[in-house]
């Protein structure tokens, strides 16, 4: 089986260099025959890269310890589904899953188009192929998942403890769906500037992929800080590991374009900008591949690999001076054909957005690589931690949430003096309030209540619009008011979508200020039957437990947990000891609020004197951090639902774009 | 005077954030061990924050190095002897370590400039391409729009509010 899974990877990449070939040739000869090669080569592709994914997958559930990749991170104690998570688990695996889910999104992409953007879908294929070859190169000549060790071990060393939760076999693949769908709009984007097809058709064809992509990156973020919140037991979700930074970049420079692209739509402006931003966010998620892989910067999720790091710099190169190189050629077609009607309107408001999430982006950038720069100038190794994220990115952060709340109140276009005035009232009245309201509750530390307040502003301004729409709806049609609710955000689901992703990002915000500023922490050491207090909560060691399979011992202790006497939760936290890794790890538990988070770690237990230590964390409002995102994936789905309107709008953007063609 | 005044409070607003940059947290051994990086290797930490046996041992050491009469200062000088710069959770602002620092801001506020020269001129410049549409010359011999051209027109001034 693994020589089968080995001949699948071969094959693959000759029928994808095939596919790449086809469909360049087909586009410069207009060969219809060759371009539908080229497409059949690319499903071929897909379909092979599933056998090759079903072959490896059986060579996990069948514990073929003889193949080295499924020794190094399966072993015979692990239940079924973490055998078929460590699929993902190390750097082969995971290169695997890039590559099939790319050429499962290049299918789909073939199939979607086959009777529409006919003249953009060679250059689509051949791109989408080419990311595909420069894979399966990786996959064949440096990674090979399917390699043999010559022997077989009596078990595997099993994948790494921490990695073995539900959660952590979602998030790979989450962040990968991220990664490589940011591909589709990069290709369309690629197709346009070779095929001289510049106009917006292009981005309302891959709009819904860029908000799939982007949402999936954000729930891969969003993963991957819960499981870290528990399961490291730190009691946070997001240290600036650069593989974290690595995620965020495209994430951020992806929510830029989702911006601008609406001034390209709505006035024909800003095309180099769009394409500077797709090529800035395809190159980032390679880079952020890159990072993973190439032990430049060292990092807990790395798994560094010699000469990966290498190819894939040069294959980073390699597209960077393409992109640039044809987007500098079809410069002259890429002219704005609108222009701006005054400086304070809601599409220069739009740009100031895009400066701050790019500039939050080459922050985060900057602090990822500056400890390498340092090295090379000053032969200095340096540290750039959380502190240097936390104090550049926050003050920038909540710049862009104050842009936030003032974008929806200036007007497309020209905003008078005025209609600003009047639309700023009542939110400005609403944050004035709540900040008031926080002095007299006694905060006193500035950076919480200029947050707060900015995020009561944000609210305030998304409230404010929804019923201004509703009320203007009913004003107009005698509907009911919840009807005319209804109506609105149906007719116009982009647009409110938007607006309900913002309040999720505001409920996100007040959780990390919440959970950031006014986090308490306590250390204790109790015999059974001893109580001790953190914050308004009174913990009572009850008991422990322990058990033991053939996987891992558990050691539990158990706390009865009570709010101003009353009993609130049974707490328990552990260490649990994992024989094939032979490290202890630390099991959380967490009584968690709307209002706080009451996270408990046991530190130690000693058997002889019966003392358990353990560490709590009040951490307030961070539940709001995973509201907030439930609530972005709510909006998105708002705004991606298929809508009438945007069919007909790219309907009209094609027409347009035949005759510029002709 | 409206005008200017929404102009001010609008800019005024985009400032305020920069009044939360954040203050140092006032219990010294907290001020410390925040500064200081976790070499563990399990994660990004900082001492403060991380939970390792390590980071325990070096929380203890600057509680008994402050306790023992050293500054907050001295206690990160002496780390910064034993194990080089590195240890520092963030880069000293002295000078290559400056670059670190200012580059992100000077940056934005560089795009920034850029951006309102670029957008002052757009907004200025007049729109110098022939209209597509002939001129309305109103002296009767225009015909009087239909109503689906008007509905038309509508449908094309709500897609551009929209």
């Amino acid at each position: 089986m693994p020589e089968f899974g080995s001949l699948c990877l071969i094959l693959s990449l000759i029928v994808a260099a095939w596919s790449l070939v086809a469909c360049s040739l087909g586009a410069l000869t207009h060969s219809r025959s060759l371009i539908r090669s080229g497409e059949r080569g690319s499903l071929a592709v897909t379909t092979i890269l599933s056998i090759t994914s079903a072959c490896l997958l059986m060579l996990f559930l069948r514990d073929r310890f003889d193949v080295e990749y499924v020794a190094s991170y399966s072993s015979r104690a692990m239940p079924t589904l973490f055998k078929v998570t460590a699929f993902w688990g190390g750097h082969a695996g995971s290169l695997l899953l890039w590559v099939l889910v790319l050429s499962v999104f290049s299918a789909i992409v073939i199939l979607q188009n086959q009777r529409q953007n006919r003249s953009l879908m060679p250059y689509v294929v051949a791109t989408l192929s080419g990311i595909t070859v420069f894979f399966l190169i990786l996959l064949n000549f440096t990674s090979d998942p399917f390699e043999r060790l010559g022997f077989t071990p009596a078990d595997g060393k099993g994948l790494n403890p921490q990695l073995q939760t539900p959660l952590m076999a979602i998030h790979p693949p989450c962040l990968y769906l991220g990664y490589v769908g940011v591909a589709v709009p990069y290709a369309f984007a690629m197709a346009a500037l070779m095929s001289g097809r510049v106009g917006d058709v292009w981005i309302r064809t891959t709009r819904r992929w860029t908000l799939f992509a982007w949402l999936f990156l954000g729930v891969g973020l969003l993963l991957g800080g819960y499981w870290a919140y528990i399961e490291l037991g730190w009691g946070g979700y997001w240290a600036w590991d650069p593989v974290e930074n690595a995620a965020l970049m495209p994430w951020l420079t992806a929510t830029a374009f989702l911006h601008s692209v609406m001034i390209q739509e709505k006035k024909r402006m800003l095309k180099i900008w769009n394409m500077s931003l797709i090529i800035l966010t395809f190159c980032l998620s390679i880079f952020g591949t890159f990072l993973t892989r190439s032990g430049v910067i060292s990092s807990v999720h790395a798994f560094a690999k010699s000469g990966v790091g290498t190819v894939l710099a040069v294959f980073l190169g390699i597209i960077l001076t393409f992109s640039v190189t044809i987007l500098t050629w079809r410069l002259p077609r890429l002219q704005s054909e609108g222009r701006l009607d005054s400086f304070v309107s809601r599409e220069s408001s739009f740009l100031f957005n895009n400066l701050l999430l790019v500039g939050i982006c080459f922050a985060v950038f900057w602090g990822t690589i500056f400890p390498v720069l340092s090295e090379a100038v000053r032969g200095v190794k340096i540290t750039v931690g959380p502190p240097f994220f936390n104090t550049v990115n926050f003050p920038l952060a909540l710049a862009l949430l104050a842009l936030t709340g003032l974008c929806p109140l200036i007007a497309w276009r020209r905003a008078s003096a005025q209609h600003l005035m009047r639309v700023f009232l009542y939110p400005a009245t609403g944050a004035l309030a709540v900040f008031l309201l926080l002095l007299t509750f006694g905060m006193r530390d500035l950076s919480p209540l200029v947050a707060f307040t900015l995020c009561a502003f944000v609210l305030g301004t998304v409230i404010h619009e929804f019923y201004r729409g509703s009320r203007a709806r009913q004003r107009a049609t005698g509907e009911s008011f919840p009807a005319a609710f209804a109506k609105l955000v149906g007719k116009n689901r982009r647009r409110y979508g938007g607006y309900t992703v913002h309040v999720g990002v505001v409920l996100i915000l007040v959780g990390v200020v919440g959970s950031s500023f006014f986090r308490q922490e306590t250390t204790f050491t109790l015999h059974r039957g001893e109580s001790a207090r953190a914050g308004p909560y009174t913990l009572r060691f009850e008991d422990t437990t322990s058990s033991s399979d053939e996987n891992m011992d558990q050691f539990t202790a158990v706390l009865g947990v009570s709010r101003d006497g009353r009993p609130a939760a049974m707490l328990r936290p552990g260490r649990n000891f994992y024989k094939s890794f032979n490290q202890p790890s630390t099991e959380v538990d967490i009584y968690s609020t709307l209002r706080e988070d009451l996270y408990l770690i046991l530190i130690d237990f000693d058997p002889q004197t019966g003392l358990a230590t353990f560490k709590s964390y009040l951490n307030p409002l961070v539940n709001w951090i995973w509201i907030g995102w439930m609530v972005i994936f709510l909006g998105t789905q708002v705004a991606v639902w298929p809508n009438p309107r945007e069919r007909a709008l790219l309907a009209r953007a094609r027409l347009i774009e035949e005759r510029s063609i002709a | 005077m409206l005008r200017r005044t929404a102009y001010a409070a609008l800019l005024l607003w985009l400032l305020a954030p920069a009044a939360a940059v954040g203050a140092p947290s006032g219990d010294p051994v907290e001020s410390v061990t925040a500064r200081i990086i976790c070499d563990c290797g399990c994660s990004n930490l900082t001492v403060k924050n991380c939970t390792c046996g390590k980071a325990d041992r070096v929380r203890a050491e600057v509680t008994a190095r402050l306790s023992s009469g050293q500054t907050p200062e001295q206690v990160l000088q002496a780390y910064v002897d034993e194990y080089g710069e590195q240890i520092l959770a963030a880069p000293t602002a002295k000078g290559f370590n400056l670059v670190g620092w200012i580059a992100p801001f000077a940056a934005i506020l560089l795009g920034g400039a850029l951006l309102a020269f670029v957008l002052r001129r757009w907004a200025r410049v007049p729109w110098q391409e022939a209209p597509l549409v002939p001129p309305l010359v109103l002296d009767g011999s225009n015909p009087s729009p239909g109503p689906s051209f008007l509905k038309r027109v509508q449908e094309e001034v709500d897609e551009v509010e929209r």
